[in-house]
């Protein structure tokens, strides 16, 4: 990945007809903040949104991935977003964290998904490939990776709204403030949703029957 | 309280730390060319558009602003270039046939006619000026009675009250109902 991306970036100074503006060294890039980044790429540096890119992609992709919980949405949501990030370089502003921001247009790009759709299914098929390449076998498993495993499933049946706020806060760990702000409720609607989300992956973790019975078929779409 | 302590309440540190020891999926590399070349195509569009008119690139500005003043003296031009006699009303009588007998003569600005008027026996003559929106111009005494047409002393007369109809600009004359125009024969007056 990080060699396709080096290669992409190399590509992008060539056919560029302003190349004096990208003559940020890569090191200098690679300490600057993530605001900063935005504004330098706002400028025309590709490689300053290569840096930022990379900070945030696999977060980002693994939030919409346990989101959705099905991977060719995540993926479609993906793009979605980083096509949104790019398109508001102009009038980016750095008033919140940039994390913020991303994370913002990526619940709201899912929350548009969900309403287009209505019924939201609940299926996971997320590529067994990549979640559980870790394991062979059960007798290889060991405490850690099963309560791992017990963990993923909690986080998939939890309703959306917890699911969303403890996923920005496990994914990320965002403050109770910045996920507020991201899933556009007030902060004491972020804080209990966080709070029983956590009880109910404890709970699940002490208790596997616990998450047993749910309805798994439709969820509530947040307002 | 602040937004640590509110977090070591509502959420357990340990489940973090549990969540990010499970899996950590990692973007499929297609994903990741089809952003960053997203990204650069972005750029090449704001570079290619934008950077043209770019406020910083005073030298592009000028060459737009030439380009439309040059555009904009082309279509003040384009009216004279198109005159031709067959343009002119009322083809037959007066002026206009000495107009059609000249057209190159009409066409330059200022330029002093050697042939006399040989005008009809008619107490007005007129003619439509192409692209002047019907502008006419009559030949009228001072007394503002028509004269006859072998009574204007000369076609230079007729060529200077054109000329100077161009130079002032024909919208001028258009939204005046009667200009006087009394400048070598106070009897000319420029009416729509």
């Amino acid at each position: 990945m990080v060699a396709t991306t080096d290669v992409a970036l190399r590509g992008a100074y060539a056919p560029l007809s302003r190349p004096a503006r990208l003559a940020y060294s890569r090191s200098m890039t690679e300490t600057l903040e993530d605001s900063a980044l935005m504004l330098r790429y706002q400028d025309g540096d590709v490689a300053a949104f290569g840096v930022l890119y990379k900070r945030h992609n696999d977060a980002l992709y693994r939030y919409l991935l346990r989101l959705c919980k099905h991977r060719d949405t995540a993926e479609d949501l993906y793009q979605e977003v980083w096509s949104k990030i790019i398109k508001a370089r102009r009038r980016y502003r750095p008033t919140a964290k940039f994390t913020t921001f991303l994370f913002r247009v990526a619940h709201n790009c899912f929350i548009d998904h969900v309403r287009r759709n209505k019924r939201h299914t609940n299926e996971i098929s997320i590529d067994p490939d990549a979640s559980a390449s870790t394991y062979h076998s059960p007798e290889q498993l060991t405490d850690e990776l099963i309560a791992s495993d017990r963990l993923d499933q909690a986080l998939a049946d939890l309703p959306l709204e917890q699911r969303d706020v403890v996923l920005l806060f496990l994914e990320t760990g965002m403050s109770v403030d910045r996920i507020a702000h991201v899933t556009g409720v007030n902060r004491e609607t972020a804080k209990s949703r966080l709070r029983y989300a956590t009880n109910k992956l404890k709970a699940a973790l002490s208790n596997p029957a616990a998450g047993e019975g749910r309805d798994a078929d439709v969820e509530e779409i947040p307002k | 309280m602040t937004d640590r302590n509110d977090l070591a309440a509502s959420a357990d540190a340990d489940l973090q730390t549990l969540y990010r020891s499970g899996p950590r999926e990692q973007v499929p590399t297609r994903l990741d060319d089809i952003v960053m070349r997203s990204a650069i195509r972005d750029l090449e569009k704001s570079a290619a558009f934008g950077g043209f008119l770019h406020w910083r690139q005073p030298t592009a500005i000028a060459a737009a602003l030439a380009l439309t003043v040059a555009l904009l003296f082309q279509w003040n031009d384009l009216p004279l270039l198109r005159q031709s006699p067959d343009t002119l009303s009322n083809p037959g009588s007066g002026f206009a046939s000495e107009a059609a007998n000249s057209p190159a003569r009409m066409r330059k600005f200022g330029e002093t006619a050697t042939h006399r008027f040989l005008g009809e026996d008619t107490d007005t003559n007129s003619v439509a000026i192409p692209g002047s929106n019907d502008v006419s111009v009559e030949s009228h005494r001072s007394d503002s009675t028509p004269c006859r047409d072998d009574q204007i002393a000369t076609t230079d007369s007729w060529v200077e009250c054109i000329a100077i109809l161009r130079e002032e600009g024909f919208a001028a004359a258009a939204k005046a109902e009667q200009v006087r125009f009394d400048r070598a024969h106070p009897g000319f007056q420029i009416a729509r």
